[in-house]
């Protein structure tokens, strides 16, 4: 099934993209986008299955760090061009949609 | 950081559902045992009584957090302190692996999902949910839960669609 671009996807993407080879995990990513987590999880796991994101548990020692492990998300080599691309042509009807709106000659 | 818990909470719930379970209990006997002969008003007033209880025991059940309905090695693991760390890491003597909270509801959702998914789907929900400061937590949860039948949706037509893969 084809990935669907809904607002909501290209906010978690702009949020991998920010920095592609630093991995996020879940709150940063949450903080990142506004969404909630019951929001941004389906997402994430979308992106997962079709490529665009590998994710890991964090190898840590919970005894140690007194908090639970981690999932880690990062965009793949494959998924940041893709993710690119699609953020591009995001933006692209929204510009031309703006630029109708700002006055001829005036500052927006 | 901690979660903070709220200590108060657990006498309420238990008064909460422990009525919703009597009243529903009285009104089942009521309708077998009755003297009077079981007619549609005695049926809708029961079936209200009914309503209404289930509602407070849906009400209650997911703001619990593990107070009301937890298994005994987490019931064990409270006695530290509020913290949920055991007594020794209450007591600052030895570190104790933090426990997340347990989210009954959550934890239902996830037996309702293919194995695998559930389990991952749990940890990551409990682990987000133990980092995210007290004030979100709720809303969190709230969205956890709401996103479950969609999520139900994609795990199951993702599972059986490997399953029918694997299978030809």
């Amino acid at each position: 099934m084809a990935l669907r671009l809904t607002v909501q996807v290209l906010l978690v993407l702009q949020a991998l993209l920010h920095e592609p080879g630093r991995e996020l995990y879940g709150l940063e990513l949450v903080d990142e986008t506004g969404l909630q987590p019951g929001t941004a999880y389906p997402i994430l796991l979308r992106l997962e299955d079709e490529g665009w994101v590998t994710s890991r548990w964090e190898d840590i020692d919970p005894r140690a760090e007194k908090r639970p492990a981690r999932r880690y998300y990062q965009l793949t080599a494959g998924g940041a061009v893709r993710a690119s691309a699609a953020m591009a042509s995001a933006r692209r009807p929204k510009g031309a949609a703006l630029r109708g709106l700002v006055p001829e000659g005036g500052t927006a | 950081m901690l979660p903070e818990r709220p200590l108060n909470a657990k006498p309420r719930k238990v008064v909460l559902v422990g009525g919703a379970i009597v009243s529903c209990g009285c009104g089942s006997i009521a309708l077998l045992f009755g003297h009077a002969p079981p007619n549609a008003s005695l049926f809708l007033a029961l079936a209200c009584v009914f309503a209404a209880n289930a509602g407070i025991v849906f009400y209650a059940w997911p703001t619990t957090d593990g107070f009301l309905i937890q298994d005994r090695g987490s019931r064990k693991r409270r006695k530290g302190g509020p913290s949920g760390l055991g007594p020794a890491a209450a007591a600052g003597c030895t570190p104790a692996p933090p426990t997340p909270d347990r989210h009954p509801a959550l934890r239902a959702t996830a037996r309702l999902m293919p194995k695998t998914a559930g389990r991952r789907w749990l940890a990551e929900a409990e682990s987000l949910l133990f980092e995210m400061p007290a004030a979100q937590r709720r809303k969190a949860l709230r969205s956890y839960l709401l996103s479950a039948p969609r999520l139900l949706a994609l795990l199951w037509t993702r599972e059986l669609s490997r399953r029918a893969r694997r299978a030809r």
